[in-house]
């Protein structure tokens, strides 16, 4: 006999009614990882697209599958301790355009991704990726972002840097 | 902090974290708790350098505390919190790896395998000097 099952209103969110929750604090964080590309290199429109080959698009393609379903929110209990974090789907999504090879990469969100409430908010529980309908995995895009982050403080990233841009 | 402004009116529910909810969360706790063990031991280890200091007799009374059975048993205890620290810490390690080629098993069995080979070094090594 299969046990029973609760049906609930996500964790950690404010409840509107029934199930119904009020996802603004996310939407805002998601916002605050600005999710977007931000090109290294301008291109007018007479130049075309941006292109980029399958072994670059799978540095980033994993993790650009989020649906936003906030069930890593609901399972993560730092966010249930401290609202303030940026929490996995928003960190994930920043990692997403920092591995992207048409974006300028870590620099351009680094103020984020090194606060407290950014990557070392985290400590790592994981089970945000054991929930995770679409295997977007947002442990493994935090945890190896905490790496970034404590390069940035002494100051190897900007020593690596120049080699980076080179390649 | 954003442009969306919530919601007026909500209910939030009273904020407990349940750290027994579920086995990947006991699992967690289970992880972060045995390093309490290992601090434990590196105590340990920073008063046997602290009596070195203060001479052989301290030294030697060091280790005379060490052989007692309520000692030895503590020892016991640390180490099967330091085997259980290594063997889940191995297995999240590929998540904390940049992204590569390499499969996340291999690189927990290869943690585990430099992990048991550096053991049997320091037991070769203390069985040897003993």
């Amino acid at each position: 006999m299969p046990g029973p099952i609760r049906v609930e209103p996500l964790d950690h969110f404010p409840i509107v009614h029934d199930l119904v929750i009020d996802q603004t604090d996310f939407l805002n964080k998601l916002e605050g990882v600005k999710p977007w590309l931000m090109p290294k290199t301008e291109r007018s429109l007479a130049e075309g697209p941006y292109r980029q080959t399958p072994a670059q698009m799978d540095k980033y393609h994993a993790y650009s599958q989020c649906i936003n379903c906030l069930l890593c929110y609901a399972a993560c209990p730092q966010y249930g301790l401290k609202p303030d974090f940026t929490g996995p789907a928003a960190l994930a999504l920043m990692h997403r355009y920092n591995a992207d090879s048409r974006d300028i990469g870590w620099e351009g969100r680094s103020e984020l991704a090194n606060a407290d409430a950014g990557v070392w908010g985290c400590t790592f529980v994981g089970v945000c990726s054991e929930v995770c309908p679409q295997a977007v995995d947002p442990a493994h895009a935090i945890n190896q972002n905490k790496a970034n982050s404590a390069m940035d403080f002494f100051g190897v990233r900007k020593l690596l840097a120049p080699r980076e841009g080179a390649k | 902090m954003g442009r969306h402004q919530p919601v007026a009116k909500t209910y939030r529910r009273p904020a407990k974290v349940d750290w027994m909810r579920n086995p990947h969360r006991i699992r967690y706790m289970a992880r972060e708790l045995t390093s309490v063990f290992l601090i434990a031991y590196a105590l340990v280890l920073l008063v046997g350098l602290w009596r070195l200091s203060q001479g052989e007799a301290a030294f030697d009374a060091w280790r005379a505390a060490l052989a007692s059975p309520l000692s030895i048993l503590c020892h016991l205890a640390i180490l099967a919190a330091a085997v259980y620290h290594t063997i889940s810490w191995f297995e999240v390690m590929p998540k904390t790896m940049p992204d590569s080629n390499i499969p996340p098993a291999k690189i927990t069995r290869g943690g585990w395998a430099v992990a048991a080979a550096a053991s049997l070094l320091v037991l070769v090594v203390a069985v040897g000097g003993a």
